[in-house]
């Protein structure tokens, strides 16, 4: 029983990770004065490590 | 693992903001804000969008992530109200330099000068030898000029007490400011009111002109866009007079009431304040991280500089670059400034100075 509700909790924290996931989707619209030569750095953010992690374009 | 979001890189150019922050308040008076925007950290931030209580408060945010602990709390003040803090700073800059091509100075017979006196001995020398002595650009760079100059004769707590209310726009020590501003703008180039400040940068480095007192943004752009070595192709030291002091502005990102993808901007926000984040992105800007865990082996020989000084130099705050005064007072300045420009005239641009301080709030 212990072990059918461990895994029932893992199964729901999984879940839980997916569904926060998914909410992650649709636009995001960042203003700046940060064109043209001022931008590398703003693109370089954009295209970090981690931001390819979250699955950003 | 995510579906995908397709970031929209809205942006509007021109140096400091000027013109993007008129596009932004048209946005967000007509209730259309983007996700998340620029601001610097202080009375741009404050005096413009939290008073008019057009921000979400991110004090969870930054418990959450650990970013009360990851910035100096001189910082947070910056950003934060008795109400909430404000914004997720993403950068340092500092504003008070001079940038130099070491080898023209060598070449022309001239060291760089440590006090506004010591330049305008040289700038004489240079102009003889057909080298413009101070490069400028448009007006807001003036501005820029400007407040190195005034920290320069003012020094930090009169800097300071300008922007508490306890020094008169219209003290002798302003009107020297003034006066000084207007013998230097004698030694700049012609067509300053044309170019760009990465224009003005360009004269330094194309050996037209032999200073430019600029941001250290502009070493990002010698670096990141014309390929050029720190200390090697180009020099840098505190713009003169202001040996030891650091006037310093911080890049930030908000979120707006409103904003129509608010789940997505926290995660932008979450990655502006991270230490990944902060490290890719300060390292090809010219700043330094606004944290204090900042991987230094990651950045050049100028921003580990700035980063020594940051943490022992005597710190004070921009006004072209939003930390000092609000919206009200920097456009009010652009005025004042233009008007100097075309009539030397110290006693009227310290009397225009006083009027819109008192309007903005700053002058009692």
């Amino acid at each position: 029983m212990k072990k059918l509700i461990v895994v029932w909790f893992a199964l729901l924290a999984v879940f839980g990770v997916v569904w926060g996931q998914d909410a992650l989707t649709g636009k995001l619209e960042i203003f700046s004065w940060w064109a043209g030569d001022e931008g590398v750095a703003l693109q370089a953010l954009m295209t970090s490590t981690r931001a390819c992690i979250l699955g950003w374009k | 693992m995510y579906p995908g979001v397709e970031v929209i890189n809205a942006t509007v150019a021109g140096g400091a903001g000027i013109n993007a922050k008129a596009v932004l308040k048209t946005r967000m008076l007509g209730g259309n804000p983007p996700d998340s925007f620029q601001v610097h950290a202080g009375q741009e931030l404050i005096g413009t969008w939290v008073i008019a209580h057009r921000m979400e408060d991110l004090t969870w945010l930054f418990e959450e992530e650990g970013l009360l602990e990851a910035f100096p709390k001189g910082l947070i003040d910056l950003i934060s109200t008795e109400e909430g803090i404000w914004t997720v700073p993403l950068n340092i800059h500092r504003s008070n330099l001079i940038w130099y091509i070491p080898e023209n100075l060598k070449k022309w017979g001239v060291e760089v000068p440590t006090t506004w006196e010591e330049f305008l001995e040289i700038a004489p020398k240079l102009q003889e030898q057909g080298i413009i002595p101070l490069a400028l650009g448009r007006n807001w760079t003036a501005q820029h000029l400007w407040e190195s100059v005034a920290l320069s004769v003012l020094g930090p707590e009169k800097w300071e007490a300008l922007w508490e209310g306890g020094l008169s726009f219209t003290s002798p020590e302003m009107i020297k400011v003034w006066d000084l501003f207007g013998q230097i703008l004698q030694y700049t180039n012609d067509d300053a009111p044309s170019l760009s400040w990465q224009q003005a940068v360009d004269l330094v480095v194309n050996g037209t002109a032999a200073f430019n007192v600029m941001g250290d943004w502009a070493a990002g752009y010698m670096t990141s866009t014309l390929g050029l070595e720190p200390e090697k192709d180009f020099g840098w030291a505190p713009s003169p007079g202001t040996q030891g002091i650091f006037m310093m502005l911080s890049d930030s990102f908000g979120l707006p009431i409103g904003a129509p993808h608010r789940e997505n901007a926290i995660a932008w926000l979450k990655l502006v304040g991270s230490k990944e984040g902060q490290d890719a992105f300060n390292p090809l800007k010219g700043s330094i991280s606004a944290r204090v865990d900042s991987d230094l082996s990651k950045y050049n020989v100028y921003s580990q500089s700035a980063a020594a000084d940051w943490r022992s130099n005597t710190i004070v705050g921009s006004l072209v670059h939003g930390v000092v005064a609000n919206e009200r007072f920097m456009d009010g300045f652009a005025t004042v400034m233009e008007i100097f420009l075309a009539s030397r005239n110290s006693q009227q641009a310290a009397m225009a100075a006083e009027a819109i301080a008192i309007q903005s709030g700053i002058s009692k």
